[in-house]
């Protein structure tokens, strides 16, 4: 049985690359509007488990439920979870054109009407600083200003679910702190459940109600929850 | 006279053009869905099917015609509809040649194509659908460079032309097919004066689709 005001529920689950086993979760659960972080060296299935729980991977068993609806059901139940969840990589692709093609993406995929645009952009560029940017070939980026650019692209669509993949490495140390505060901001106004993955064990103690450690595949709770 | 620039040149030249046009968009139409779907697809003889796909590729241009010839003649299933000595037989010829080498080179530039460009989209809302378009649109420099290797296959050959174009005087003669009438007839200047057009068009679509290239880095 799921457990009610689980958000994500995870079960026997199993990825494997090849004979090589990435990640094995016996049962996690995360309830809506936490933020959690996933700490854990290079390859210990960190970026794995993101993108399992942003459906762009399938396990290779167990389960896997999001809002009570499992990621197994038809393909109309999958995109309806995909509508709420976004994922930004740790090295994020910027589709070519501008920075602001780049930003209202997921506003027009999603159609969201076009009036409501700029207020939905409005605080993201702000805080991420990329106002002066957006007439800028997305190509032509630095990789700090890569990765603000498609967290904004990720903010803008006020996703229930946002999972971010080392969302800060690359931006200056400088612009951390706000960037932080931001993502704090986005839950409390906006129930958002925020699961990222970091180096930085201090960045998850400050941000996170919930730190799960990660070792060669298999989690442990460090601080603030547990497994069931 | 060295060579002779007239309105039947001009013809040549037109139709040429025109059918190679049609043939490789038409075969595009196809190809291009096509290696999207096979790129995208996981099935067991997906493998062998590319294999197929890339031995097609060098499928000789006379088989092609030899079977389009079986299919269009009086006594094939589409001899009724009066195509065989048409423009529109040619256009059917070329259309098979160039699916091949379309697809093909269509399955290559979504292989090379950084795999973030589909996690990304459908991440950030994008359907299955509208994930397919945003692959084509970040994938369209080398699909241009597929179509342009389509046309230049299409716009060069002569044994599928000749045998179910008919190579008519003013109805079916392509700049091959009179570069290979005028080289039996033992008029070589103006065979070699049709050939320079030949590759002066060649050359110029490759220019133009090279160009379209270097724009985008």
């Amino acid at each position: 049985m799921q457990e009610a005001n689980a958000l994500y529920r995870l079960s026997g689950m199993t990825k494997h690359y090849g004979e090589r086993l990435v990640l094995d979760i016996p049962l996690l659960q995360i309830p809506p509007a936490t933020v959690c972080a996933l700490v854990g060296e290079n390859g210990s299935g960190k970026s794995t488990l993101l993108r399992l729980l942003a459906l762009l991977e399938s396990a290779t068993s167990g389960e896997l439920f999001c809002q009570g609806l499992s990621v197994n059901g038809s393909r109309s139940q999958r995109a309806e979870i995909r509508r709420e969840v976004t994922l930004v990589e740790q090295n994020p692709y910027l589709f070519q054109g501008k920075v602001y093609d780049n930003i209202v993406f997921g506003l027009r995929t999603r159609g969201v009407p076009k009036g409501l645009w700029p207020s939905r952009m409005k605080e993201p560029l702000e805080v991420l600083e990329l106002e002066h940017l957006l007439g800028r070939p997305a190509h032509g980026l630095s990789a700090g200003e890569t990765q603000r650019v498609a967290l904004a692209r990720a903010l803008v669509i006020q996703p229930q679910v946002l999972l971010l993949d080392e969302p800060t490495a690359n931006v200056d140390a400088g612009r951390v702190p706000r960037i932080e505060q931001f993502l704090l901001d986005v839950r409390a106004q906006h129930g958002t459940t925020i699961l990222f993955s970091t180096h930085n064990h201090d960045q998850a103690d400050r941000m996170a109600d919930q730190v799960f450690q990660l070792v060669q595949g298999r989690i442990r709770v460090l601080a603030g929850g547990a497994l069931s | 006279m060295f060579f002779s620039w007239n309105r039947e040149v001009m013809d040549i030249v037109g139709l040429s053009f025109r059918v190679s046009t049609l043939s490789t968009f038409l075969a595009s139409l196809m190809s291009i869905p096509l290696g999207l779907s096979l790129f995208l697809s996981r099935f067991r003889g997906k493998p062998f099917l590319l294999q197929v796909v890339n031995s097609l590729m060098a499928m000789p241009t006379v088989v092609i015609g030899l079977l389009v010839y079986g299919v269009l003649s009086r006594q094939g299933p589409l001899g009724p509809l009066g195509l065989l000595y048409t423009p529109g037989a040619i256009v059917i010829g070329e259309v098979i040649m160039a699916l091949p080498i379309i697809t093909a080179l269509t399955y290559a530039a979504f292989e090379g194509l950084d795999p973030r460009v589909r996690r990304t989209a459908l991440t950030l809302g994008a359907t299955l659908w509208s994930s397919s378009w945003v692959m084509i649109r970040e994938a369209r420099y080398a699909l241009l460079a597929a179509v342009g290797a389509g046309f230049g296959r299409v716009l060069s050959e002569v044994g599928s032309a000749l045998m179910v174009g008919g190579n008519i005087r003013g109805y079916t003669r392509t700049m091959t097919t009179a570069i290979a009438l005028e080289t039996s007839k033992g008029e070589f200047s103006q065979a070699l004066f049709l050939g320079m057009l030949l590759l002066v068009l060649a050359l110029s679509i490759n220019v133009l689709v090279r160009k379209s290239l270097r724009r985008r880095s």
